[in-house]
């Protein structure tokens, strides 16, 4: 199975997540998104042959995986069309392999390398009503949810 | 003259020689859109009764000498900004009730400087789109259409379709929009206006809803170039509350569009040629720089070389930061909740998440989970990253040897609403010129060129130097005078 990503993608699977947010860190070998390369250290599982790549596809399962990861239900029927177009993405952008990056420093931000830091300090509080707002459910001066620990 | 009909600047003007009032302007325009909104669907909440309470209130600050620099004019707001008060949905059923307790600084400038809300404008999903096709609120029609297909309904691209089609059809004096790959810049082409995307950390994001942190940035959308440029300077600053906001004073960017460009070197990249391009967009982009030559300019051939790779990396790095950036909406603090009967929590985020994003969102909140994963980071997402220095790196070395770089805003005119929804990665060729600027950080303004052979607009894009957006304002108005734009489209208000 070429497409086996390895143990990685079993890190965490089956354990209770905790109650403030749909994604863990616990999921990615590196901290996802923005800012995050400068806290980026290697993965525990590196694709150092891209020609391995090249020659992927997702399978169904890796696409149940990815799903579970991103926290969206999937119906069975859609997972074909799915598969489809995530393959179709995929094979379109693997022609970025052709670039030679040696040496290049990889760039996370659109401006400046350095951002600009603030004082450790509180800036505002109080305001429970306002971030509650918008709960779908509270209790209290709480964020409601289904029962979390047994 | 129609109030309707106003440029942003000549609203300006007749308010402050007293020809017309706040309250008329603002009147006006909110019978334009109960007229043709129906029709295009610009608009997905109109703040009526809000609007005509601030344009009194702009006409007694107005009376009493108060005035501030957009003092009584009516825009539409992308439903992307956070409006403190009004429903801001980002085109999503994930937020379809959301209320922001907070103003998005960008809004709250314009506020600042007197500006009245008409209301927030329709736009692709958590602004993923080149069509507007993909809101939860509908599609938008673009007020443009075909001669020799005048029932054939088009897109005003995307994802600020809203904005760019208010503005056209004259239901708003100018908009706010945000560009992350194209959708300030595309979208204004396809409706034949003016859009810039300023430089990366001209704008603060704070308050607007994150799609892609590194490359999203707000801008004006006008129909004019001085009028984004009038727009622009409000909404622009310095903000603490965003760490990539640039500290930098905010120039007169009005005056820098009578500069003219006599003297300045302008960049012609061979890389945009390209195979199967239509030969009237082509055409435009030659008689483009040959205006700019008649006004003294001198145009060079550059080369990008990286320029073919831009779009594969863009469609890495911004469903990567998308997928991390739309985390936040797991239906516990804000927004939908979608859960069974015995839903555990898990299978509540699941479940909202999968009932509260469109088909587009999701695919793209996949891909980015994908490329971020254990074992597939360094393959897709690091070796992006890298690509995207190169392509930056390009635009560098370009810049030592000219000021502004001038080529096509988008590959074709606007397309049919059923015409390219088949396969995404069709959809993502519309940004193939517009994309290398968000990857650079780089400021970029479509200005409308001309028509092609069915009577719709085509828009060239300035691209500038970063937080050099006076120069791209200076070579875009110099197209402008030149093109003489005067084309209108068919649904506008007045017309119909």
């Amino acid at each position: 199975m070429g497409c086996n990503p390895g143990r990685a993608w079993g890190a965490g699977r089956g354990r209770r997540r905790p109650a403030f947010g749909p994604l863990s860190a616990l999921d990615f070998a590196a901290p996802s998104g923005f800012l995050a390369c400068c806290r980026h250290s290697p993965s525990p599982h590196p694709i150092r042959n891209w020609g391995r790549i090249s020659n992927m596809s997702l399978d169904t399962e890796t696409v149940r995986r990815v799903a579970s990861l991103a926290r969206i239900h999937l119906e069975e029927e859609e997972i074909a069309r799915l598969q489809g177009e995530l393959n179709g993405i995929l094979a379109w952008v693997e022609q970025l392999q052709a670039v030679d990056t040696s040496g290049v420093e990889p760039m996370a931000g659109g401006g400046a390398t350095m951002l600009r830091l603030r004082a450790d300090a509180v800036t505002d509080g109080g305001i429970a009503e306002a971030v509650l707002a918008n709960a779908p459910d509270r209790a209290g001066d709480y964020f409601a949810v289904p029962k979390v620990v047994e | 003259m129609h109030p309707t009909d106003f440029t942003l600047r000549g609203a300006m003007e007749a308010l402050n020689e007293g020809l017309v009032s706040s309250v008329e302007l603002t009147r006006a325009h909110l019978e334009a859109i109960e007229a043709l909104n129906p029709r295009l669907n610009a608009y997905i909440t109109v703040t009526a009764e809000r609007a005509l309470e601030q344009a009194k209130a702009s006409d007694a600050r107005r009376a009493e000498g108060l005035a501030g620099p957009l003092e009584g004019v009516p825009l539409a707001i992308k439903d992307l900004f956070c409006t403190a008060g009004t429903r801001t949905t980002a085109g999503s059923r994930i937020l379809g009730n959301f209320v922001p307790p907070y103003e998005s600084t960008v809004s709250g400038n314009l506020l600042r400087d007197g500006a009245v809300f008409l209301g927030k404008v329709n736009l692709d999903e958590f602004a993923m789109g080149s069509s507007n096709t993909t809101s939860a609120f509908g599609p938008v029609e673009n007020p443009w259409s075909r001669a020799n297909d005048p029932d054939t309904r088009l897109v005003p691209g995307g994802s600020s379709g809203g904005s760019a089609a208010a503005v056209a059809a004259r239901l708003a004096l100018g908009a706010t929009a945000t560009d992350t790959g194209g959708s300030i810049r595309q979208p204004a082409a396809f409706c034949g206006i003016a859009g810039i995307k300023p430089t990366y950390g001209r704008c603060s994001r704070w308050g607007i809803v994150a799609f892609a942190s590194s490359l999203d940035q707000a801008g004006p959308v006008a129909r004019t170039v001085e009028d984004c440029a009038i727009l622009l300077r409000s909404m622009a600053g310095f903000d603490p509350k965003d760490s990539t906001s640039a500290d930098l004073p905010v120039p007169d960017f009005a005056a820098a569009c009578a500069r003219g460009v006599k003297g300045l070197r302008i960049g012609v990249p061979r890389e945009y040629r390209l195979e199967g391009m239509p030969a009237e967009i082509g055409r435009l982009w030659e008689q483009g720089l040959q205006w700019l030559r008649d006004q003294g300019a001198e145009t060079v051939e550059i080369s990008l070389p990286h320029t073919k790779y831009a779009l594969p990396t863009y469609y890495i790095v911004a469903p990567a930061e998308a997928s991390s950036n739309l985390a936040r909406y797991d239906g516990v603090r804000f927004g939908l909740r979608e859960a069974a009967k015995d839903s555990d929590l898990r299978d509540l985020y699941e479940r909202t998440r999968a009932a509260g994003f469109g088909p587009e969102v999701r695919r793209r909140i996949m891909i980015g989970t994908y490329v971020l994963s254990a074992g597939y980071y360094d393959a897709y997402y690091l070796k992006a990253q890298k690509i995207r220095a190169l392509i930056k790196r390009d635009f560098d070395q370009a810049f030592q040897g000219v000021d502004a770089i001038v080529t096509p805003a988008t590959p074709s005119a606007a397309f049919g609403m059923d015409e390219r929804q088949d396969d995404p990665v069709t959809m993502y060729l519309n940004d193939v010129f517009t994309v290398t600027a968000n990857l650079a950080g780089l400021p970029g303004l479509a200005v409308p060129a001309g028509l092609d052979a069915q009577g719709l607009p085509l828009g060239l894009q300035v691209i500038g130097r970063a937080f050099d957006e006076e120069t791209v304002f200076a070579v875009g108005a110099a197209i402008e005078t030149a093109a003489d734009f005067r084309a209108v489209p068919g649904l506008r208000a007045g017309a119909v």
